[in-house]
């Protein structure tokens, strides 16, 4: 077993002995060695003579096999960083069987916590690495073993970790700004996509990561796969499409969603298709609510809030969805202003807009035009004295800022 | 006598059957999925897909928000509205 770590590499026969089976395909190895390497190779015996269905004991092996690939991967190269990962994820799998039982129960977010703790060593030893040569640098391991840990935070509802760790890996400048395994780059780059979106509120950095992720994956996949991929591009779309609509203003396009996205094959048997039943799913979900987005419908757009509220919230983009009430009312007023609805008046009434926004309260429309100003989406001031709001008289709504920036060559990074 | 009228309350007939596996775990579950495989070609992904689409439909994201016009009720409601407002001023 020493060759692997004497001349730096790993095969499957080496992660099938790293990782516990339910199989009897078991790996065999011989270890001459001593040391850390000889533990491991003990460790790693031990864990395959064990029955699966004594948790604790294998929790409390992997815990150990951890700490000592981390000892062992402090002074190897970055053909370790696959294997410690694998060990990793193996580690947050049996800390997740353990709470099943009825004594660990109390103890589910400690063991969460600790597993956390153990992973993110395996994270900053990759992270410090200052091995100049680039093909032996740890850095390399990052992003897989921060999605482990995004999944650990996620599970204890621990933002501020979250946090910790975007910032630490934005502030460092980093040997390496991808994985070559692509799913955890999708999977990496969705976390810090709905960290932004669902807990920073910050949708243009949201729809920049999450877009990259949707990006990354695959199309025309093999049979077998293409449910489980659509199901993760689905997963995705969930959260960007109120983060693009608010954002930005964009919209899904549900014909290249069919006709690219999601590798439904044209036939008449798409209609029992998972994947034809994922795009029912997205428009069940938004379809309304996009509708009302482009019509400026608010009453629809109440409605649909109201009907979703609760996966909307389960899903994080509740506030997302929230602050797109701004741009349907924005689009209300746009298309009464562009019809001719202010009778070519620059002032107009605010009375005179009940009927238009659909409220039957001034102070609500007051509320909901000093938003808009506020935000710069609408130009003018509103006299409250005079019950009035005063309009640009060249250009009281302001375009999409996208096309700002098209317009005038330059571009939002 | 009574004229209570029992008010029966049926689910649509696509409403059960809409409770398929994967919308619960869409639904239900805030997990990303695993990945059934780690890499896949450069060429075989959507950014790739869609930049080697030129037809009109190849966009993902639609950008006409500003743009699109729709012919709806408040439309309606709005023509009838200045169509009102000007027959009082030529009045």
């Amino acid at each position: 077993m020493e060759d692997y770590f004497y001349r730096g590499y790993y095969d499957e026969k080496f992660l099938r002995f790293l990782i516990k089976s339910n199989t009897n395909d078991k790996e065999t190895f011989v270890c001459h060695g001593q040391g850390k390497i000889q533990e491991l190779f003990e460790i790693c015996q031990e864990l395959h003579l064990l029955n699966p269905n004594q948790t604790h004991e294998v929790y409390e092996l992997c815990l150990r096999q951890l700490k000592i690939m981390n000892r062992i991967s402090e002074t190897s190269g970055n053909w370790i960083v696959y294997p410690l990962f694998k060990v990793c994820e193996q580690f947050l799998h049996m800390t997740r069987l353990l709470p099943r039982k009825k004594k660990f129960e109390k103890r589910k977010v400690e063991l969460l916590e600790e597993c956390g703790r153990n992973i993110h060593r395996s994270f900053t030893l990759c992270l410090n690495d200052r091995n100049p040569t680039r093909m032996e640098n740890r850095q390399l391991g990052v992003y897989s073993l921060a999605n482990l840990e995004f999944e650990i935070y996620g599970e204890l509802g621990n933002r501020d970790m979250c946090r910790n760790l975007i910032k630490v890996l934005s502030s460092r400048e980093l040997m390496y700004h991808e994985t070559p395994l692509k799913s955890h780059m999708v999977k990496f780059k969705y976390y810090v996509g709905e960290y932004y979106g669902c807990y920073e509120y910050d949708f243009a950095k949201s729809f920049e990561h999450l877009n990259d992720s949707l990006m990354r994956c695959p199309v025309n996949v093999p049979g077998p796969f293409r449910d489980q991929f659509n199901l993760i591009k689905t997963r995705i779309l969930i959260k960007l499409i109120p983060v693009a609509m608010v954002n930005d203003q964009k919209y899904l396009n549900f014909r290249t969603l069919v006709e690219t996205l999601l590798d439904i094959l044209p036939g008449p048997g798409n209609s029992a298709s998972p994947g034809v039943e994922l795009v029912d799913f997205l428009q069940e979900k938004y379809g309304n609510l996009i509708q009302s987005f482009l019509t400026g419908d608010i009453a629809l757009y109440d409605a649909s809030v109201r009907r979703h509220q609760v996966f909307y919230l389960q899903q994080g983009v509740y506030v997302a969805v929230q602050r797109l009430r701004d741009c349907v009312v924005l689009k209300r007023l746009k298309r009464w202003y562009a019809r001719g609805g202010n009778a070519g008046q620059s002032v107009v009434a605010l009375k005179g807009l009940c009927g238009v926004l659909r409220v039957k309260d001034v102070a609500q429309i007051e509320c909901q035009l000093a938003r808009l100003i506020a935000q710069g989406k609408m130009r003018g001031y509103i006299s409250h004295g005079h019950g009035a709001v005063v309009l640009s008289k060249t250009r009281p709504f302001a375009p999409r800022a996208s096309a700002v920036s098209v317009a005038s060559g330059t571009s939002r990074g | 006598m009574s004229n209570t009228q029992e008010q029966t309350t049926t689910k649509p007939a696509n409403e059960a059957t809409k409770t398929s596996a994967v919308r619960r775990t869409l639904e239900e579950d805030d997990e990303f999925e695993d990945f059934p495989v780690d890499t896949w070609p450069e060429n075989d992904t959507v950014k790739a897909a869609l930049a080697n689409d030129k037809t009109k439909n190849s966009n993902l994201w639609e950008e006409d928000w500003d743009d699109v016009e729709v012919e709806d009720d408040f439309t309606k409601e709005l023509k009838a509205e200045l169509d009102r407002h000007k027959q009082t001023q030529n009045n």
